[in-house]
C-alpha cells in the first residue's frame, strides 16, 4: 500500500523490512515512504512493533531482511548498518532522556558543538524561542515540568537540523490536558522547521492531530500506510477499521453492484463496488452511522447505556447477535433491555470480503 | 558515507562479558577452596575438633549472636522510631549523630573501654579512692568477657538496624496509620500492631547485617579472650599450624554466614512486598513534651554517648596527652595504610566498572550470575577469605619455587602469598561488593535512552562514554573509592594474616599495641582510623538529609 503523497522525493523509505529479537520476528515486511516535509505516524496497540521499527530507523536495531533508505542512501540492510551517529536522524524519546548534568542550553548545544560558538548561540536562542522557553537556557532538566522537558528534548533533536526526526511516544508521559495543547504545538514547530518526522503513538486522536500520513500497525505488520483522512474513511483491513474510530463489523450480502443487504435493510453506495452479487461481506458501521428513529422498522436490544453529557452512548445488540454502538440525545429515555428503533445512514459503505486477506 | 557492521561492538560486549566471568571466577576461588575442605577433611581432624574446642566455639558464637541481636535491636529500633515519627529537642542532630558509632571499629572501642574500665583504669581507681576499698573487695563489671564483647559490638553495630528500620518507618504511608486510627487504634496500639510489623523485614535485614559483622569480628573477641570461630581459626592456623583444620572451622563459620545471607535475602524480598507505591504524604511528626521529650532525648543520647563521644573523647585525650608517639614510625604506618587502601580502592572501582558495564551491555544470565558472585564477598569474614586465599597461593608459590629451582636454579620467593598481591586479592573479595553497589546505582540512573539520545545527536559510543557517562558517574565513582578506602583502612583479620612480613598498617599496629597492654600508645593509630572512618558516615548522613527534602 503506497502513500498518496505527490512528491517523488522520499525522505524515508522502508522496503519490506523484517526485524527480529533473536529468532522472534517482531516486524514483518514493513514498507513505507515518507515524502519530504511530511509528518508520518505509526499507530498501533502496544507491542505491535512500532517502537522497534523506529529504533531500527534510528540505527539501534539491525534488520534481518529488507532495507531502510533516506534521500539517496541505503542506511540499513541485512548486511550493514550505518551507526546512529552518522545518520543525521534526530530522535525524541518516550522518557525524554535529557542529559541531567547539562543545562537546557547545553543539552541543545550537545549535537551542534562542531559549529562556531556564535552560531551555536544563535541556534540555541532560535530554538528556545521556537519552543516558547526563551528564559530557560540556564535551568537544569529537573527544574522543568514534564511538558517543558519534552519541548527541550524536541529542540535538542532539532538543533543539528536532522534530515528526519523520529519521536517515540513523545506525549505518553504527559497528562491529557497538556497533551491537547502540546501536540498541535509540536506540529507547528515541525512544520515551521520544515522537517520530515515519523511519530510513534498508540493514541489515534494524537495521530490525527499531528500527522499527515498514518501507518496502522498490528502484530508486526503495517496494515495501511495512507493519508490520515483515508485511513479513517477507507480502512484497508478490518483491523484498521476497528482500531481507528472504533467501528463494528456486521454481516452483509452483496445484492447488486451498488448495494448490499443487511439485517438493518439495504445499503446503497454512490459508486459501484467490485464485488460479486451473492458474496458474503462485512460492513463497517461507526457510531455516527447509526441513529435512533421511531419510524424505522428495524430494532435492536439496548444492553447498556452510558451517560456522556450531551448524549447517551448505547450499546446495542442485533437479532443476529452482532453489536453496535449509537449516540442518542440525552433527552430520549430508554431502559436497558428495551428494544430501540434504529436506522443506518451510510453513503459510502466500507466493505470487506467475509474472509479478508490480512 | 561509511557503513559499519555490528561486529566491532559485539566484540567489545563479548570482551566485557568474558572479563566479568573471569573476575567472578577468581573472586569465588577462596570460598570454593574452603568448601572443598568441608568434604576433603579427614575424620580424625573433625572428631578432634569436635571433642575439644568446637563446643566452645559454637556456644560462644551463638551467645554472642543472641546478645548482639538483643543489643542492636534495643539500641536501634527505638531510636529509629523516635527520630522518624516524633519531634523532640535535638531530633535533627540525633538523626545523623546516631550513625557516628559506625565510624568506630569494634576492636578500637573494645580497647578504649578496657583502658577505661579495667582494674588500673580511671573509673576503678576513682571508686577505690572514694571508698578506700582494695583489690577484690568490691564487685566491678569485668569488661573483658563475653558480656563485654556483646556490649562493645552492640554499641558500634546498632546503626545498621537504626538505618534500615528508620528508612522503613519513614516509608510507611501516613494514611495506613491514619486508617488504623479511624478504626479505633490508639497511637501506641498502631505502633505495635501496624508500624512495627510493617517495618519487621527491614529490621531483620539490618539485624542480619549486624550479625554478619559480629561473626566476622576478630579483634574484639580475641582481645577479650572469648573463643569463637574467628579466634579458633587463627589459633588452629598459627598456633597448631594446621591449615586443614583451620579451613574446616572456616567452612563451619561459612555455614552460619550462609544462613544469615539467606535470612537477609528473604527479608529484603519482604521489604518489597511491604513498601507501598502510593504517593506518600510527609508524615506529621508527633510533638513530645515534658518527660516524654526528655526520655526520647535520653534514649537517643545514650547510644551516641557510649558508642562514639565517650570512646572518641578518651582516644583523643590519650593521643594528645599520654601516648608514646614516634612521628616517623607513625608516618610510615599511615603511608602503608593509605597506599594500600588507595590501591585497593582504585582496583575495586576498576573491577566494579567492568562488571557493571558488562551487565549494562549484555544482561545475559552468565553475566548476571558473575555480578552476583562478585558481590557476595562482603558477607564473608576476613578470616575465611584469608585462609581461602593463603592455602591456594602458598601451594602455587611452592610449585613455582620447585619449578624455578629445578629449571633455573633460582628461588623466586613467595610471589603470591608473601606479597601485597594476596592482601589486595582478599580486599577485592571482601570489598568489591561495596564499590559495585555504588557504581551500579550510579549507572542505573543513566537511562539507556540517554545513550541512544547521545548517539542520535552524533556521538560515537566512545564519545557517549566521555561526554555523558564520565560526568554523570563521577560522584558514584568517588563514593565507591572513598568507602572502599575506609573499609580497607579499618580491616583487621585478613590484613593480619596476609600482610607481608614486617609490613604494618595502622589497624595492625593498634591491634599489636593493645595486645601488648599498651592501650594508650595505640590511641594515635586508633584515632586516625576513627577520623578517616567518619568520612563515609558524613557522606551517608548528608545523603539522608538530602533524601528528606
Amino acid at each position: 500500500m503506497n502513500a498518496q503523497g505527490t512528491s517523488l522525493i522520499y525522505q524515508l523509505e522502508l522496503k519490506s523490512l523484517d526485524l527480529a529479537y533473536g529468532c522472534k520476528t517482531v516486524v514483518h515486511h514493513a514498507s513505507l515512504q515518507l515524502p519530504a516535509g511530511q509528518i508520518g505516524c505509526l499507530l498501533g496497540p502496544s507491542g505491535c512493533g512500532k517502537s522497534t521499527l523506529l529504533h531500527a530507523i534510528a540505527g539501534f536495531e539491525k534488520p534481518t531482511q529488507g532495507s531502510i533508505s533516506t534521500v539517496n542512501n541505503v542506511i540499513s540492510d541485512e548486511n550493514s548498518v550505518l551507526p546512529p551517529e552518522q545518520r543525521n536522524i534526530g530522535m525524541v524519546f518516550q522518557d525524554v532522556a535529557l542529559f541531567p548534568h547539562l543545562t537546557v542550553a547545553d543539552n541543545i548545544r550537545f549535537g551542534i558543538r562542531q559549529l562556531e560558538s556564535t552560531q551555536q548561540q544563535q541556534r540555541i536562542s532560535e530554538l528556545l524561542s521556537l519552543i516558547g522557553l526563551p528564559e530557560y537556557a540556564n535551568r537544569y532538566p529537573h527544574e522543568l515540568s514534564g511538558g517543558q522537558q519534552q519541548r527541550v528534548a524536541l529542540a535538542r533533536a532539532l538543533a543539528p537540523k536532522p534530515d528526519l526526526l523520529l519521536m517515540d511516544e513523545p506525549f505518553s508521559g504527559l497528562d491529557a490536558k497538556l497533551r491537547e495543547t502540546l501536540v498541535p504545538e509540536v506540529r507547528r514547530i515541525l512544520k515551521q522547521e520544515g522537517i520530515s518526522a515519523l511519530v510513534v503513538s498508540h493514541d489515534q486522536s494524537e495521530a490525527f492531530s499531528i500527522a499527515d500520513l498514518i501507518g496502522v500497525m498490528n502484530e508486526g505488520e503495517i496494515h495501511q500506510w495512507d493519508l490520515a483522512k483515508r485511513v479513517y474513511q477507507q480502512p484497508a483491513t478490518p483491523f484498521v477499521a476497528q482500531f481507528v474510530g472504533q467501528g463494528n463489523l456486521i454481516d452483509a450480502t452483496v445484492s447488486c453492484e451498488h448495494c448490499v443487504d443487511t439485517v438493518l435493510g439495504k445499503i446503497r453506495s454512490t459508486k459501484p463496488h467490485q464485488l460479486v452479487p451473492g458474496e458474503q461481506v462485512k460492513l463497517l458501521i461507526r457510531q455516527y452511522n447509526v441513529s435512533q428513529s421511531s419510524e424505522s422498522p428495524f430494532t435492536a436490544q439496548l444492553l447498556k447505556k452510558t451517560f456522556r453529557g450531551a448524549y447517551h452512548q448505547y450499546q446495542l445488540q442485533l437479532e443476529s447477535g452482532e453489536m453496535l454502538t449509537c449516540a442518542v440525545p440525552a433527552n430520549v429515555e430508554h431502559q436497558p433491555g428495551e428494544r430501540v428503533h434504529i436506522q443506518l445512514n451510510i453513503n459510502n459503505p466500507v466493505l470487506f470480503s467475509a474472509d479478508p486477506p490480512q | 558515507m561509511t557503513t559499519q557492521t555490528l561486529n566491532s561492538s559485539t566484540r567489545n560486549i563479548n570482551w566485557l562479558s568474558g572479563s566479568a566471568v573471569l573476575i567472578a571466577s577468581v573472586l569465588a576461588l577462596p570460598v570454593l577452596v574452603i568448601c572443598a575442605f568441608l568434604f576433603a577433611g579427614s575424620v580424625e581432624v573433625w572428631s578432634h575438633l569436635f571433642s575439644t574446642v568446637l563446643g566452645d566455639y559454637i556456644g560462644n558464637s551463638l551467645a554472642l549472636l543472641v546478645g548482639v541481636s538483643a543489643g542492636v535491636l534495643l539500641l536501634g529500633v527505638p531510636t529509629a522510631w523516635l527520630t522518624s515519627v516524633c519531634e523532640f529537642p535535638g531530633r535533627k542532630i540525633f538523626t545523623w549523630a546516631l550513625l557516628l558509632p559506625l565510624a568506630v571499629p569494634a576492636y578500637i572501642i573494645a580497647y578504649t573501654y578496657t583502658g577505661l574500665l579495667d582494674f588500673a583504669g580511671p573509673v576503678q581507681s576513682l571508686i577505690r579512692n572514694i571508698t578506700g576499698l582494695g583489690y577484690g573487695e568490691y564487685y566491678f563489671f569485668e569488661i573483658r568477657s563475653l558480656g563485654g564483647a556483646t556490649v562493645m559490638l552492640s554499641l558500634v553495630l546498632y546503626p545498621y538496624v537504626y538505618l534500615l528500620s528508620r528508612a522503613a518507618f519513614l516509608e510507611q504511608s501516613n494514611s495506613a496509620i491514619e486508617v488504623s486510627r479511624t478504626l479505633g487504634y490508639s497511637r501506641t496500639q498502631a505502633f505495635f500492631k501496624l508500624a512495627l510489623p510493617l517495618a519487621r523485614p527491614a529490621i531483620i535485614a539490618g539485624l542480619t547485617l549486624a550479625l554478619m559483622e559480629t561473626l566476622a569480628d576478630y579483634g574484639t573477641v580475641q582481645y577479650f579472650g572469648v573463643t569463637t570461630f574467628t579466634t579458633g581459626i587463627f589459633r588452629t592456623f598459627y598456633g597448631l599450624g594446621d591449615s586443614a583444620a583451620a579451613a574446616q572451622l572456616a567452612a563451619m563459620l561459612l555455614g552460619f554466614v550462609v544462613l544469615l545471607i539467606l535470612l537477609e535475602k528473604y527479608s529484603r524480598r519482604q521489604i518489597k512486598y511491604h513498601s507501598s507505591n502510593e504517593q506518600r504524604k510527609r508524615p506529621k511528626l508527633v510533638k513530645l513534651t515534658g518527660t516524654e521529650a526528655a526520655g526520647a532525648f535520653l534514649i537517643c543520647l545514650l547510644p551516641v554517648l557510649f558508642g562514639f563521644l565517650l570512646p572518641g573523647g578518651v582516644l583523643l585525650n590519650w593521643a594528645i596527652t599520654q601516648a608514646e608517639f614516634n612521628p616517623q614510625d607513625f608516618i610510615e604506618l599511615a603511608w602503608n595504610s593509605f597506599t594500600l587502601a588507595s590501591a585497593a580502592a582504585v582496583l575495586a572501582v576498576l573491577l566494579a566498572l567492568i562488571l557493571a558495564y558488562a551487565r549494562r551491555m549484555n544482561n545475559h544470565r552468565r553475566v548476571q550470575t558473575s555480578v552476583m558472585i562478585a558481590g557476595m564477598g562482603y558477607a564473608l569474614p576476613g578470616t575465611i577469605i584469608a585462609i581461602g586465599i593463603l592455602i591456594p597461593m602458598a601451594w602455587l608459590d611452592h610449585q613455582l619455587i620447585n619449578l624455578s629451582s629445578e629449571w633455573f636454579g633460582f628461588n623466586p620467593g613467595l610471589i603470591f602469598s608473601g606479597t601485597l598481591f594476596a592482601l589486595l586479592f582478599a580486599y577485592m573479595v571482601r570489598f568489591l561488593a561495596v564499590s559495585l553497589g555504588s557504581i551500579q546505582t550510579g549507572l542505573d540512573k543513566i537511562k539507556p535512552s540517554v545513550d541512544s539520545a547521545g548517539r542520535s545527536l552524533g556521538c560515537t559510543p566512545a564519545q557517549v562514554l566521555k561526554r555523558i557517562h564520565v560526568p554523570l558517574m563521577r560522584s558514584s565513582v568517588l563514593t565507591a573509592l572513598l568507602i572502599v578506602f575506609v573499609d580497607v583502612l579499618k580491616e583487621l583479620p585478613a590484613t593480619l594474616i596476609l600482610r607481608p612480613f614486617n609490613f604494618n598498617t595502622l589497624a595492625v599496629r593498634a591491634f599489636e599495641l593493645a595486645s601488648d597492654e599498651r592501650l594508650i600508645d595505640a590511641a594515635p593509630a586508633s584515632l586516625m582510623i576513627v577520623a578517616v572512618g567518619l568520612l563515609p558516615v558524613i557522606l551517608l548522613s548528608r545523603s539522608i538529609a538530602r533524601g528528606k527534602e
